[in-house]
């Protein structure tokens, strides 16, 4: 099985909420390298290269992490901790992508080291745009870090 | 030393001098017998010359008168001899006489009446013969010498007697002489003797005088000392003669009988004042003291005292002796014990009336005394609850304690409000409330109890209504927590699917918009609008349960800058209408300067909203007085409401307008009240129909903020 690039690692339970970014990110081709973990557990296992995904490896993270907080098996929140807490896999650049915008969510996110916090809009222009512009940025207007596992440039 | 010990030295002294003296009267009368005797001696011895002389003579004459007669022959010459013939024998017995003593003496008279009446003889037998014999004869007789040699003889006798008488005259004189000698210095002895005791007495005399002094001198000061103390002493002392006549009274006296010393001494005591003291039994207790050296103690008298009222004395009275004119007088206390008793009977009253228990308790474990309360309290008798230790009164789960509180006060320690449980006597118990004083030597304590079961009680259900309080707070807790999480899940729950809906049907306008027919289109587009719509109530929903748990952080903020703020905000809103925004002064408030962004929000976005069919809409923010209150109101000149749906108007999904009029959610309103609330304030709206509406609200009113208002209202020209 030949690893491939994945860019963006999105981390979402629901079917539509999926669906709905994906369909947004399509639209400004983002979504070439996309991987969509439906549970937490799933998304530590190829964070973390073991389990389904002990094929991976760590010299290829993701370049992004889109992190919906209420998921089935490991929440979100214990997912950015557990990330955020690895040496190996610190460095990954997490926006969390949810609908919640209690406070606590957004203190506890930012306290484990997310890099940024989005409610998903209800109305889905407001989400499309949205979408669009955390892929921009973060896949071709920041600048990852050189010396820290993230070495590899991405593909385009 | 003392005054006795020198009257037993004066007394013998005067004994001493009056012997003395009686010994030199006596010796001197003595001495004076002696020389009378002496004197009568020499007297004696001088009639013995005399007579010896007479007798000498006479002879002589018997011997001359015969001679002259034998020369002579004249009869006349015989004279002197019948004379002294007829005078030697009394002379002779004269001599006898006063030699009757003196057997030598007579001796020698014996030898002497011989010789005389031989020399009679001879001188007879001369005379004889000159008349027979004549001159011759008799001349011749005489010179024979006979008559010469008898007269040598009597002379002889008659010297030899003088020289004895003389011996005996000088050995007198001798005698004499030594015995006034010895009386002289008898006299010299006694004499010196004399002025020894006199100087001694003297002395003695002088020493007693100082003496005397100085105890007068004592006395004096002692007496002055006694007046002091009886002066100072703030009870009211009389002294008494013995006819209960006044001497004397103390300072205290006369200022607590309001006497003068003129009213008072020298008069009969029952007279004093208007006589009050005049009480038969009294003065008979009195008049006893003297004549029977009685006392007596604590005689009670109750009656009117000029100027005093009624008051109760205590008399006591004893003998004085007064050491200065040795007299003894009455000493009469007076106390006036009026106060004291009064004292006493009120405390009885509180003792016997208090509803608190209160009781004397020995360190045995019995009770000594105790109030009525005790009874009324427990319903057992005095009697019974002193018959027992009261330990057995106590409920058997207090015991220990009780007992360990009384030792603590057997040791001297305070008991400060301790509880225990007494059996009653139908075997109910009831709370009691201990306040004690131990007093260590006389092993007593002095308790107050209170009832307190009552409170007790109170205490209990009010801990039983605290716990059921606390478990209800925590149930509804519980059910806020479980309302919030099911409010959060909810409106998350509800937004995915919306955002679903919202964007599935977008994207269906978008890429399969021109293969539907026009009135598929407009359904797209409803369905839309509905998510829309929808969004924002879960939206406004959401905000207001996040109001509900939210804390307010309070901080000192100028609520014009946040209403300036919103009003900015609302700018794009106001696009092509006329909006004539009024802010007055606004007061700086302690609030949560976010929640308070909210309240405008929502108050100043109504009044946009309702102004809307205006041309020219005022809306108006500002400060006023409400009910004595500072208040901030938010005014508009918009469609208003009626007044009789004022109290719906803040509750959630309540509104007074149909959608179709004016959009809304229903719960604006309600989020401005909750944060209102939740800074300790309130809110109201005052309107009419179609003439505007008015909404006013206060937050926490303090001075702090109210200064800050000030000092806003007249820096602010806004």
């Amino acid at each position: 099985m030949t690893q491939r690039q994945i860019d963006i690692l999105l981390v979402e339970d629901n079917p539509d909420d999926a669906e709905l970014t994906l369909h947004a990110l399509r639209k400004e081709n983002l979504a070439n390298h996309i991987h969509v973990a439906r549970d937490g557990e799933e998304a530590l296992e190829f964070l973390f290269c073991n389990g389904n995904h002990a094929e991976r490896s760590f010299e290829r993270p993701p370049k992004l992490v889109l992190l919906d907080l209420k998921l089935p098996k490991v929440d979100g929140m214990e997912v950015l901790k557990q990330l955020k807490a690895d040496p190996r896999t610190r460095a990954i650049p997490v926006v969390i992508l949810t609908s919640s915008k209690e406070e606590r969510d957004l203190v506890n996110g930012y306290g484990l080291g997310a890099n940024s916090y989005i409610q998903k809009p209800v109305d889905f222009d407001q989400f499309r745009d949205t979408v669009k512009n955390v892929g921009l940025y973060w896949l071709l207007i920041n600048q990852p870090p050189v010396s820290n596992g993230l070495g590899q440039p991405a593909s385009r | 030393m003392t005054p006795l010990q020198k009257n037993r030295l004066m007394a013998p002294s005067f004994v001493l001098a009056l012997l003395v003296l009686l010994l030199i009267g006596l010796s001197a009368y003595r001495q004076g017998e002696k020389n009378a005797e002496a004197a009568r001696w020499v007297q004696h011895t001088y009639e013995v010359y005399g007579d010896l002389a007479g007798v000498l003579s006479l002879t002589q004459d018997v011997w001359g008168s015969a001679r002259g007669y034998v020369i002579t022959g004249e009869k006349s010459y015989l004279d002197p001899f019948h004379n002294a013939v007829q005078l030697i024998p009394e002379r002779i017995q004269h001599l006898r006489r006063l030699a009757s003593d003196d057997p030598a003496q007579q001796r020698r008279l014996d030898a002497l009446e011989p010789l005389i009446a031989s020399r009679i003889g001879i001188s007879q037998t001369q005379i004889d013969l000159r008349d027979t014999g004549g001159r011759a004869a008799a001349e011749q007789a005489v010179s024979g010498g006979e008559g010469k040699r008898v007269m040598d003889e009597i002379r002889r006798v008659i010297a030899e007697m003088e020289a004895a008488e003389n011996q005996l005259l000088q050995r007198r004189a001798e005698e004499l002489r030594a015995s006034n000698a010895r009386t002289l210095a008898f006299f010299m002895v006694l004499v010196a003797l004399m002025a020894g005791l006199l100087i001694a007495t003297m002395v003695l005399v002088r020493r007693d005088a100082a003496a005397q002094q100085r105890e007068l001198e004592l006395t004096e000061e002692a007496r002055a000392y006694a007046q002091n103390i009886v002066d100072t002493v703030r009870e009211p002392l009389l002294v008494l003669d013995a006819q209960l006549r006044v001497q004397s009274a103390n300072h205290s006296f006369y200022q607590a009988f309001r006497l003068t010393p003129e009213e008072t001494e020298g008069k009969p005591f029952c007279e004093l004042g208007n006589g009050q003291w005049n009480i038969s039994e009294l003065q008979r207790r009195l008049g006893e003291i003297l004549p029977q050296h009685t006392s007596f103690q604590d005689f009670e008298v109750e009656c009117d005292f000029p100027g005093l009222g009624r008051r109760t004395m205590l008399l006591n009275a004893r003998t004085l002796f007064r050491v200065g004119n040795n007299t003894k007088t009455i000493l009469l206390a007076v106390e006036d014990i009026t106060e004291r008793q009064k004292a006493q009977a009120e405390r009885d009253l509180l003792f016997t009336l208090s509803r608190d228990l209160i009781g004397v308790a020995g360190f045995d474990g019995f009770f000594k005394r105790l109030n009525p309360a005790g009874e009324k309290t427990l319903g057992f008798t005095t009697e019974e609850l002193l018959a027992k230790p009261f330990l057995d009164f106590v409920h058997p789960e207090d015991r220990e304690a009780t007992a360990a509180e009384t030792a603590k006060l057997a040791s001297g320690v305070e008991t400060i409000s301790f509880e225990n449980r007494y059996r009653c006597k139908d075997g109910s118990y009831k709370w009691l409330l201990w306040n004690a004083t131990p007093s260590v030597d006389r092993q007593l304590s002095f308790a107050v109890a209170r009832d307190i079961t009552e409170r007790k009680r109170g205490e209990e259900q009010l801990r039983q209504l605290n716990a059921e309080l606390a478990e209800r707070a925590l149930a509804l807790e519980t059910a806020n927590k479980e309302l919030e999480a099911f409010t959060y899940s909810v409106s998350h729950d509800l937004r995915a699917p919306l955002r679903h809906i919202s964007g599935f049907s977008r994207i269906l306008t978008e890429e399969y918009g021109s293969s539907l027919t026009p009135e598929a289109q407009r359904y797209l587009q409803r369905i839309q609008e509905g998510t829309r719509r929808m969004g924002l109530l879960v939206d406004d929903l959401l905000k207001l349960g996040r109001v509900g748990r939210q804390e307010v952080r309070l901080q000192v903020a100028g609520l014009n800058s946040v209403v300036n703020e919103v009003v900015a905000e609302l700018k794009a809103e106001c696009e092509g209408r006329q909006v004539e925004w009024k802010v007055g002064g606004l007061p700086f408030v302690d609030c949560d300067p976010a929640l308070m962004k909210q309240v405008f929000q929502n108050l100043l976005a109504n009044a946009l909203k309702f102004t809307r069919p205006r041309s020219q809409a005022v809306i108006e923010v500002g400060q006023k007085e409400q009910e004595g209150a500072p208040a901030v109101f938010v005014r508009d000149n918009g469609v208003g409401f009626n007044m009789k749906y004022a109290d719906k108007l803040f509750g959630v999904f309540q509104r007074l307008h149909r959608p179709e009029d004016f959009e809304g959610t229903g719960v604006g309103l309600a989020t401005v009240q909750r944060i209102v609330q939740k800074h300790g304030g309130r809110i109201w709206a005052e309107a009419d129909l179609d003439k505007g509406a008015t909404f006013y609200f206060t937050l926490g009113a303090s001075e702090k903020s109210e200064l800050k208002t000030k000092a806003a209202t007249a820096g602010d020209p806004a």
